[in-house]
C-alpha cells in the first residue's frame, strides 16, 4: 500500500487512525496491537505472500533480540550473527544477481540469473532490524517486549521508505502515556504536512517523472537543452518524491502522536557536498554515520583514514540504493567530492556563497543523472549531449508533459492565457520550474515549519490536497520504493 | 482559530470538495459509466477511445457495430446505417491486438442482445499476444463499483471533461447535444507520395524469405479461436463482416524487402481457413483493388488509408464482391501476394501526389454514388462568372484549376439555390497563389445537389484566373 493511493486516503488510514485512538482506550497494549496489524495491512496489501520474508525476519531476529535482553555469553557473537544473516539476506536478495552478473561479465560464461523478488522495503526493514539489535546489545533498550519490537518495525508509517529512527525513540513514544489521547494541535500539523507532502508528490515530483521518463525513451530524439532540462528535472523528481513521502510520513505519524526525526532539510540549498549530506535523507546518513563511521573510527585516526571511511561510508551508500555500479560509481563520485570538501574546507568558506551553492547544485544534478541512467555508459553519453550544448531548442514533446488537464482547461476559459500558451509553448515548463526552484531555495522546510499552522495554511492545505485526490487515479510509484 | 478548528475545518472542506468533484463527474459522467448521455442537459464531445468505447457500447441504441484497430476510425457510421440498413455504433481501438476488440465485442454482446450485425478488421497482428495497453481505463470495463473511484476521483476527466461541461452552460450560445458518431475518432492527415513516403521510393532486392512459424501459426490459431471466431459461435444470428485492411503498396514493399510477406500471407490464408468454416462469418480481402492500394494519395502512411477508402469498404462488404470464399481463398490470396512480390516499386516515384488531397477522393466518387465526373467549363475566363449546375445525380466534388496575378485581392467561390440564397464555400487567399503558377482546389460539398448554380466572385481586375470547373 502507498499513502498516495485512494484505499490508503480514504479507507486505510481513516479507520486506523479511529481504531487507535479507541484501542488506546482500552490499553496501551491494544493500541500497539492495533498499529501492528494495521502494518501487516499496510504491507501485505498488494500480495500477502511478501509478508513471508518479513515476518521470518522478524522472527529471527527477535529470537536474538530475547537473547541479547538476557545475560547470555559472548555477547558480541549474539549480535554479530543476526546483523551477518540481516546483512546476508540483505545482499542476497539485492546483490545475488550482480554478482553473478559480474562474474558472467569477468569470466564470460552464463550462469543464469535467480528469479529473485525484492521484498518491499527490505533495505529500510533490515537497517531497522540492525539499530534494534544494537540498541539492546548497548543496554539503550533494557526490555524490549515482543510487541514493541513488532510495533517499532512494523509501523506503517515509516515501514517502507524511512525515515530511520533510533529504536529507543520510538519505544519511548509509543510508551508515553501522554500521547495516547486526540491532540488536535498533531491533527492539524499532521493534516498540513501531508496535503504539503502528498502535492509535492502527485503535482510535482510525477509531472518532472513523466518528463524525464519521455527523454530515457526517446534518447535519439532528445537535444542538448532538453537534457540539460532532463537533468534537472530529475533532481526535482526525486526530491520532491522523497521528500513529498517523507513529509507524509511525518503527517501520518504525528496524528498517531509519534514524532518521527527529520528526513530532509532543504537539500537543495546546501553550499558544499557535506553540507548537502546534512540535508539529503538525514535519517540514512545518521544510521551509517553511527554503525560504520563511527566504528570505524570516524574522524579520531588521522586524515587518511577519515578519508577513506568517509569513502566507505558512500560506497555502502551507493550500494544500499541499487545492485548496479551506476550507483556504487554515484557513492565513489559522492566520497570523493565529500572528501574534497574536507580538504577544501577552509578556503571554500572564502568563495562567494552563490558560486559554492552553484557548484553544489551541478554536481549533485549531474550525479542525479547516474542514479536514474540504466548504466554507466550511458550517462556519459547523456552528460556529453547535454554538455554538447548543439542548440537551445527543447522538444516539443518534452514540453508537452507539463500542459496538465488543469491548464488546458484554463486556456480554455481564458482566451488571452490560451494565446500566451501558443506563443510560448515553454511557459508551463518555466511554471515549473520556477515553482520547484522556490520551494526548494526559499521557504523554510516544511518539517522546520511544522507546528506553525493558521488560517494562511488552511486552504493552501485544502488546494494541495483537494487538488492531490484528483490526481491519485494516476498510480504511480515512489522512486525509493525500488530501494 | 485554534488547532481543533482547522483540523475540522480542513477535514470538513476536503472532504465536501472531493465529494463534490466526484458528484459532478458522476453528474455529467463524460464517459457514459453509468447511463446514456444528457443531451438534453450537457453538450458530450467524443474523443476518447478507450474512455468512451465502453459507455457507448452500453448505453447506445443500436443493432449493429463497427470496430477493429485505428484503420476503423474513419468509417462514418451514417453510410453503414443506410447501406445496411441497421443502426450502427462505431467504436474504433487503436493499437488494439485481438484480445482487446474481443473484449469491446464481447461487453457489446452483454450490454444488448439486440446485435445483428458486425464490421470488424483483421488487422495484421495476429501474432501480438495480450498485454497492457497505454492510455486505458481498465476499471470501466469491470463489474468493479470500487474501482470506481479512479473514475470519479480523476484530473484529467475532471478538468478535461466535466468542468468543460459545467462551464459551457454559461455560455448564452450554448447548444445541448452530443458530437456524431460519424465525427467521432476520424482524422485526416496529408497524403500521397511526399506525406508518406519522406525519402522517396527506392526498391531494394527481395529479403530472404521468412515463413509463418509453427509457435506462431499457434499463437494465430489461438488469437483467431479465442479472439473472434468464439464470437461468431456463441452469436450464431449475428453475421460479422471481417475484412483484411487494404494497407498501401508501400506496406507491402516492406514485407517484400524484408521477406515477411510470406508470414503474413500464410497468417492471412491461416485465418481465411479457420473463419470461413463458419457461415456467419464473411471475410472479405481486397487485394485486387491495386488501383486503390498502389495509389499512395489514398494513404497517410502505409497503413492508413484516408476516409473515402473506408466508404469504399462499406460498399464493396455490402457487395459481396470482395468476399472470399472456401473454394477459391488459397488462390485469390496467394495472386495477391504474387502481386506484390511482382511488383515494380520504383514505378512509385513518378506517382503524382495530388496538390489537394480531396481529389483522391473526388476521383472515387463514382465508385461510391454512380455520378459521372461533369465538365462544367474547360476554358480560362478572370471575370466574376456564374456557372448553372445540371441536375446532380451524387456529385459532391466541386474542382477547379486557380491562377493569380494580383498579390493583393482575394476572391470567392459561391453556390446559390434557385430562391437566390447562396453561401460562400472557399475564399481564394491570394498568398497560396504567390507563385503566380496554377493550382487545384477542390471542395467537398455534401449537399452540392441542393444548388442551382456555383458563382466564381471578384474576379474582375483582380488578376485572378480560372479554368477547368470539373464536378464529380
Amino acid at each position: 500500500m502507498q499513502f498516495n493511493s485512494y484505499i490508503f486516503i480514504l479507507v486505510f488510514f481513516p479507520l486506523t487512525i479511529v481504531s487507535y485512538y479507541l484501542a488506546n482506550r482500552i490499553s496501551t497494549e491494544a493500541g500497539k496491537i492495533l498499529l501492528i496489524a494495521a502494518g501487516i495491512v499496510f504491507y501485505g496489501w498488494a500480495d500477502w505472500s511478501i509478508l513471508a520474508v518479513l515476518l521470518i525476519s522478524l522472527a529471527l531476529n527477535y529470537l536474538f533480540i530475547f537473547f541479547l535482553s538476557g545475560r547470555v555469553r559472548w555477547k558480541k557473537l549474539f549480535l554479530f550473527l543476526p546483523v551477518a544473516i540481516n546483512v546476508g539476506l540483505l545482499l542476497y536478495f539485492k546483490y545475488l544477481n550482480f554478482f553473478i552478473w559480474n562474474i558472467d561479465v569477468l569470466f564470460g560464461k552464463t550462469y543464469g540469473f535467480y528469479n529473485i523478488v525484492l521484498p518491499l522495503g527490505i533495505s529500510f526493514f533490515t537497517f531497522q532490524q540492525i539499530a534494534c539489535l544494537v540498541s539492546v546489545s548497548r543496554g539503550e533498550l533494557p526490555r524490549l517486549s515482543l510487541i514493541d519490537y513488532l510495533a517499532f518495525i512494523l509501523y506503517f508509517p515509516k515501514l517502507l521508505m524511512g525515515p530511520l529512527m533510533e529504536p529507543a525513540d520510538f519505544i519511548n513514544q509509543i510508551n508515553d502515556p501522554a500521547l495516547k489521547k486526540l491532540n488536535w494541535d498533531h491533527i492539524a500539523c499532521g493534516l498540513k504536512i501531508f496535503s504539503f507532502g502528498l502535492f509535492k508528490k502527485m503535482l510535482l515530483a510525477d509531472t518532472f517523472s513523466k518528463a524525464v521518463e519521455w527523454g530515457y525513451s526517446s534518447i535519439s530524439r532528445t537535444t542538448s537543452m532538453d537534457w540539460i532540462l532532463i537533468m534537472l528535472f530529475y533532481t526535482f523528481e526525486i526530491y520532491f518524491d522523497f521528500s513529498g513521502y517523507s513529509d507524509m510520513a511525518t503527517g501520518t505519524s504525528l496524528m498517531l502522536n509519534i514524532t518521527l526525526p527529520i528526513n530532509f532539510d532543504s537539500p537543495y540549498k546546501a553550499l558544499s557536498n557535506r553540507d548537502f549530506w546534512k540535508r539529503w535523507h538525514i535519517s540514512l546518513t545518521k544510521f551509517l554515520t553511527k554503525y560504520i563511521y563511527i566504528p570505524l573510527g570516524g574522524n579520531r585516526k588521522g586524515k587518511l583514514f577519515t578519508y577513506l571511511n568517509t569513502m566507505i561510508v558512500f560506497l555502502v551508500s551507493g550500494m544500499w540504493h541499487g545492485a548496479y555500479w551506476t550507483f556504487i560509481l554515484w557513492g565513489f563520485l559522492h566520497g570523493l567530492l565529500s572528501i574534497f570538501d574536507r580538504i577544501a574546507e577552509k578556503w571554500q568558506a572564502r568563495v562567494f556563497r552563490p558560486i559554492r551553492w552553484f557548484f553544489c547544485f551541478i554536481s549533485v544534478n549531474i550525479l542525479w543523472l547516474l542514479f536514474r541512467s540504466f548504466s554507466v555508459i550511458q550517462w556519459a553519453s547523456l552528460l556529453r549531449k547535454a554538455l554538447q550544448v548543439q542548440s537551445l531548442s527543447v522538444s516539443s514533446a518534452l514540453l508537452k508533459y507539463f500542459y496538465l488537464p488543469e491548464f488546458q482547461f484554463l486556456t480554455d476559459c481564458i482566451p488571452a492565457l490560451g494565446v500566451l500558451s501558443s506563443r510560448f509553448p515553454w511557459i508551463w515548463m518555466g511554471l515549473f520550474l520556477l515553482a520547484a526552484f522556490f520551494i526548494c531555495l526559499i521557504p523554510e522546510n516544511n518539517y522546520r515549519r511544522l507546528h506553525q499552522n493558521s488560517t494562511l495554511t488552511l486552504f493552501p492545505a485544502i488546494i494541495a490536497f483537494v487538488w492531490s485526490v484528483l490526481c491519485l487515479s494516476g498510480e504511480t510509484v515512489f522512486v525509493y520504493f525500488n530501494f | 482559530m485554534s488547532r481543533k478548528s482547522w483540523s475540522l475545518c480542513w477535514l470538513v472542506v476536503s472532504s465536501m470538495s472531493v465529494l463534490l468533484s466526484a458528484l459532478l463527474i458522476f453528474r455529467t459522467d463524460p464517459f457514459f459509466h453509468y447511463r446514456a448521455p444528457l443531451t438534453d442537459i450537457y453538450y458530450y464531445r467524443l474523443e476518447d477511445e478507450r474512455g468512451q468505447n465502453d459507455g457507448i457500447s452500453r448505453h447506445y441504441e443500436y443493432d449493429a457495430v463497427i470496430t477493429g484497430s485505428s484503420i476503423t476510425r474513419n468509417f462514418k457510421v451514417s453510410e453503414a446505417d443506410s447501406l445496411f440498413d441497421a443502426d450502427f455504433i462505431k467504436i474504433p481501438y487503436s493499437g488494439a491486438a485481438f484480445d482487446e476488440i474481443y473484449a469491446a465485442l464481447e461487453h457489446a454482446f452483454r450490454y444488448n442482445p439486440e446485435i445483428r450485425l458486425v464490421i470488424r478488421s483483421l488487422d495484421e497482428n495476429m501474432t501480438f499476444l495480450p498485454g497492457e495497453r497505454d492510455g486505458s481505463f481498465p476499471y470501466l470495463y469491470d463489474n468493479n463499483r470500487w474501482n470506481d473511484v479512479f473514475y470519479l476521483l480523476n484530473r484529467t476527466v475532471f478538468f478535461r471533461w466535466s468542468m468543460p461541461m459545467l462551464f459551457q452552460l454559461c455560455d448564452s450560445e450554448f447548444s445541448p447535444g452530443i458530437m456524431s458518431l460519424d465525427d467521432y475518432s476520424t482524422y485526416e492527415h496529408p497524403s500521397g507520395l511526399n506525406s508518406v513516403s519522406l525519402n522517396g521510393v527506392t526498391q531494394l532486392p527481395a529479403g530472404v524469405p521468412i515463413h509463418l512459424s509453427p509457435e506462431d501459426a499457434e499463437i494465430v490459431r489461438n488469437n483467431l479461436q479465442e479472439h473472434v471466431i468464439s464470437l461468431a459461435v456463441e452469436h450464431p444470428n449475428v453475421d460479422f463482416y471481417c475484412f483484411f485492411p487494404p494497407y498501401s503498396i508501400l506496406f507491402w514493399q516492406e514485407k517484400v524487402e524484408n521477406g515477411t510477406i510470406y508470414e503474413q500471407f500464410e497468417m492471412n490464408t491461416l485465418a481465411a481457413e479457420m473463419l470461413l468454416r463458419y457461415d456467419n462469418i464473411h471475410l472479405c480481402s481486397f487485394g485486387s483493388r491495386m488501383d486503390i492500394i498502389t495509389d499512395v494519395n489514398n494513404y497517410s502512411d502505409s497503413f492508413h488509408y484516408e476516409r473515402w477508402v473506408n466508404s469504399l469498404i462499406l460498399k464493396w462488404i455490402l457487395s459481396g464482391d470482395y468476399e472470399l470464399s472456401p473454394a477459391s481463398f488459397q488462390q485469390k490470396l496467394a495472386e495477391e501476394r504474387d502481386f506484390y512480390i511482382n511488383f515494380d516499386y520504383n514505378s512509385l516515384r513518378n506517382q503524382e501526389d495530388y496538390e489537394c488531397d480531396l481529389f483522391a477522393a473526388a476521383r472515387v466518387n463514382q465508385e461510391l454514388t454512380g455520378a459521372e465526373p461533369i465538365l462544367l467549363n474547360e476554358s480560362v475566363f478572370s471575370n466574376d462568372r456564374s456557372v448553372l449546375l445540371p441536375v446532380l445525380t451524387g456529385q459532391r466534388f466541386l474542382c477547379f484549376t486557380a491562377k493569380q496575378e494580383d498579390a493583393n485581392s482575394t476572391a470567392a467561390v459561391r453556390l446559390q439555390d434557385e430562391s437566390g440564397h447562396s453561401i460562400t464555400v472557399h475564399d481564394l487567399d491570394p498568398e497560396s497563389f504567390a507563385d503566380q503558377e496554377w493550382h487545384s482546389i477542390v471542395l467537398e460539398i455534401p449537399d452540392m445537389s441542393s444548388y442551382t448554380s456555383v458563382c466564381f466572385d471578384q474576379l474582375n481586375n483582380s488578376g485572378w484566373y480560372i479554368r477547368d470547373i470539373i464536378l464529380y
